[in-house]
């Protein structure tokens, strides 16, 4: 049997993010990842490094994040090719126009200056090929885009040389807690002993949440992506769509890779299979926001699992009725960009420090979780 | 659910043109597809447009397809060339590009009889103008009469290499040398597959006949070869190979290489057909019953797709599908099926009979293969050897991890071209026998789409 001081489930970048903290604090961590790291939502994303427009809760924590992206080579040997671009929200109409100028006023008002409202001149200057009824956006000029499978590689890579010990292929069975901690089964016979355990199983989150009983209100939803074949750089910085979902990006290497909140289907055995109707959508939108995506040649499309939590915002905390029991889990499409920070402050809170930005809006037993009124409309927007 | 069709049947080789002439006359409502211009797959490629004189070097292993093609031209079915498939899914829609648009069919049965592939082998100058597969070079001589000039290296392994090597001298194309990686002896393991193969003598005869020929030409005709490296500039200008311990070269403006032919599984790994290992010709193939039902209900498999058997084995493999696919639509009751059978099978069994002895007499003999570091292995995506290891030292040990940090199979071919060999690289360095290791994953589409195409296609229903 194996004994570490903080147990992890699941290998995807929050999970390898805390591990690494926490191995280079001195601490005997054990990772245990049913597949191989970052084979789902963390490595097969669409690698945008976003601040903007995230929920305000976030914001303290993505405006950090961003300054480890902006210095990855130095903090874990690799810079997982991150590529300040500019993220935009463009709008095409007045409705957007206004929700977008609303939202400026929102962020202004709490003292940020990332986001900036630019005119339809402004944004033509910036995304030349975007299509001519489009009248201006919100940008956020540092943000940008990495490598999220070589991100997941070069944090494994920092984790194992502080120490950590990652066990691939190692799905949890059960776990049972007692009086020096939690036991955890495992498919490959072995059991692992840990005094603290934290949850990074993903879209599986609740899974392992109901394994000691506790409830996550999350849906494991699988969302795809396709990429083009490479061509002449027309672009640089990375487009959302506002009411249509879209997210739109020239990579280095001249591929274009597009993302949207496209659903493919999960099949029983746990894989996805892309939902083609959904693409012929994409494809629409695409087209709809640069006509000269028309020639583009579709190489492939693919989709990773994630999950979605009822509120659209993550778990990061203590479990409600399970002292020693954490989460890190329901990103809900956003927690590419956050994982460094997360990782850190997990870490933190580990220790039985106090956080240095607070993760109270995360709370497992947060309020928005359990509405008592489940009747109010959800209004429809890109990201919340 | 309404069907447009009882049947797709995906490519029209030997077993795609057979099994849909045969559900055709069965009475079922077929849709054929095939990405050529005409029917014929590479076999019979250009069969109907072919002269005489073509017909007549080809010999009739391939005039023989002329009967086949007739009989596709005049079945009542609905066959639409130049179409390519792009995505199929297991409940039976069907999704190809024809003429500048994207289709969806939905059909109650798919045959999927998309043949093989010559196996692609890297080494070192393999992408160097003037190198070029033996099947690829015997197509341009199919299509139209094109032959190499200069002086040619064939190279590799496998009986159509050597019937390369034979058609080529007696057309009179200058041969500087044969370099075949067979060892000199057949290994015991081929000796036992002997008593079977002898049962069909006639084919083996043909064989010695090919050895005697080229043994006649007086080209040196080299056995046991391993490491084959191409060198040039800008094109190919010299073959070297190691033999018997000493480098080896020869002046070439063209090297053909074939390594022996395997399945393309590119549409049953997209459909998540199960695939087993062959150990002895080293490749992976869809696992299929005796009438070719593969693992997933609605779909069959056809032809040298299931496991290379050739063309004659293709045919009739077509032909008892169609009986089975004909049958499981209600359309031909079990005792017809089996009484129609009877007589497949018993040929099938017989044209079999030496394959056991060939597939092991050219077993591929992987430390043949040099992997030189700075070789291309992922040509779509430019992937060398040493990145792939370098990978492999990063934590990646198995196909699909490989391919998300270093995108070798990313790109369009959906490692078509590359994933056999980062199947056996990763083998050597990680001694995990491929059966034991998870299989390159494809993703869709099977060939690229136009996003106006993919924007502009309709869905049933309409939106």
């Amino acid at each position: 049997m194996s004994r570490a001081d903080v147990l992890i489930i699941g290998g995807g970048l929050m999970g390898l993010a805390t591990a690494m903290e926490l191995g280079r604090a001195g601490k005997k961590v054990i990772l245990l990842e049913k597949d191989t790291v970052g084979r789902h939502a963390s490595g097969v994303n669409a690698g945008g490094v976003r601040r903007l427009n995230r929920h305000v809760a976030e914001i303290p924590m993505t405006l950090e994040s961003q300054e480890m992206w902006a210095n990855m080579e130095k903090y874990i040997g690799c810079d997982c090719t991150f590529t300040t671009t500019g993220q935009i929200l463009a709008a095409n109409c007045d409705e957007e126009m206004e929700l977008l100028t609303k939202r400026e006023k929102t962020t202004t008002d709490l003292g940020y200056n990332h986001e900036e409202l630019i005119d339809g001149k402004e944004l033509r200057k910036l995304v030349p090929a975007i299509a001519d009824d489009f009248i201006g956006g919100l940008i956020s000029r540092k943000d940008g885009h990495a490598l999220p499978y070589q991100a997941c590689r070069a944090y494994q890579q920092s984790a194992l040389k502080a120490g950590v010990t990652i066990e691939e292929h190692t799905k949890v069975l059960g776990i049972s807690q007692n009086g020096s901690g939690f036991t955890v089964t495992t498919a490959s016979g072995k059991v692992y002993e840990g005094e603290l355990l934290l949850n990074c199983a993903g879209a599986w989150g609740a899974k392992v949440a109901a394994m000691l009983g506790e409830s996550i209100p999350m849906e494991p939803v699988a969302l795809s992506m396709m990429v083009t074949a490479r061509m002449p750089k027309f672009i640089t910085p990375v487009v959302s769509g506002y009411f249509r979902p879209l997210s739109f990006k020239q990579m280095t290497n001249g591929t274009v890779v597009v993302g949207g909140a496209r659903r493919a289907f999960i099949t029983d055995d746990e894989q996805t299979r892309i939902n083609t109707e959904q693409m012929h959508g994409s494809a629409q939108t695409v087209v709809d926001f640069f006509p000269i995506m028309k020639e583009a040649s579709i190489v492939r499309w693919w989709a990773g699992f994630e999950g979605m939590i009822s509120d659209k915002l993550p778990i990061i905390g203590e479990a409600a009725n399970t002292p020693g029991f954490f989460h890190t889990c329901g990103f809900s499409t956003h927690g590419f960009q956050l994982a460094p920070i997360v990782g850190k402050l997990m870490a933190e809170k580990l220790q039985g420090k106090t956080p240095h930005l607070s993760l109270e809006a995360f709370r497992a037993d947060r309020e928005t979780l359990f509405p008592k009124d489940t009747d109010a409309p959800k209004k429809k927007g890109a990201w919340q | 659910m309404n069907y447009q069709y009882d049947v797709a049947v995906i490519g029209a080789g030997p077993a795609g043109m057979a099994s849909a002439c045969s559900m055709a006359e069965l009475g079922l409502s077929v849709l054929l597809l095939d990405e050529q211009a005409r029917p014929g797959g590479q076999i019979y490629r250009n069969i109907e447009n072919a002269p005489e004189s073509r017909r007549n070097m080809l010999g009739s292993d391939y005039t023989i397809g002329a009967g086949l093609v007739r009989q596709l031209r005049s079945a009542n079915l609905d066959y639409r060339s130049k179409a390519a498939v792009w995505q199929v899914e297991p409940d039976g829609t069907v999704f190809f590009s024809h003429e500048g648009a994207s289709h969806c069919v939905k059909v109650e049965r798919i045959v999927v009889a998309t043949g093989a592939m010559e196996r692609p082998v890297p080494f070192t100058g393999w992408t160097l103008p003037g190198v070029m597969g033996a099947g690829a070079a015997n197509n341009l001589y199919k299509d139209s009469g094109l032959k190499p000039s200069g002086k040619v290296v064939i190279a590799g392994s496998g009986p159509l290499l050597l019937l390369e090597a034979c058609q080529l001298a007696s057309s009179g194309v200058e041969i500087s040398a044969i370099l075949e990686t067979a060892s000199l002896l057949p290994s015991l393991e081929t000796f036992a597959q002997l008593p079977s193969a002898l049962r069909r003598a006639g084919y083996l005869m043909k064989g010695v006949k090919m050895l005697w020929d080229i043994k006649r030409t007086g080209v040196p005709h080299l056995k046991s070869v391993k490491e084959i490296r191409a060198h040039g500039e800008d094109k190919l200008s010299k073959v070297t190979a190691m033999h018997n311990g000493e480098v080896v070269s020869f002046d070439a403006d063209s090297l053909l290489v074939h390594f022996g032919v395997i399945p393309n599984t590119a549409m049953f790994s997209q459909l998540g057909c199960r695939h087993e290992w062959d150990s002895v010709q080293r490749y992976w193939y869809p696992v299929t019953d005796a009438w070719g039902r593969t693992s997933l209900e609605r779909v069959f498999a056809a032809g040298d797709g299931t496991f290379v058997h050739g063309a004659g084995a293709a045919e009739l493999k077509g032909r008892l599908t169609a009986l089975e696919v004909a049958h499981s639509v209600g359309k031909l009751p079990r005792s017809q099926r089996d009484e129609q059978a009877a007589l497949l099978q018993k040929k099938l069994a017989r044209e079999l009979y030496p394959r056991p002895f060939i597939d092991a007499m050219f077993a591929p003999d992987v430390n043949a293969y040099a992997f030189d570091d700075e070789t291309l292995l992922c040509r779509c995506e430019h992937v060398t050897v040493a990145q792939i290891k370098d990978a492999v030292r990063r934590g990646c040990t198995n196909p699909n991890d490989v391919k998300a940090l270093v995108r070798s199979g990313m790109g369009p071919c959906q490692g078509r071209m590359c994933g056999n060999a980062i199947v056996e690289l990763l083998s050597m360095l990680t001694s995990e026998a491929p059966s034991d290791a998870e299989r390159l994953r494809l993703r869709p589409p099977l060939k690229n789409v136009s996003m106006q195409e993919m924007a502009s296609m309709r869905f049933e229903g309409g939106e």
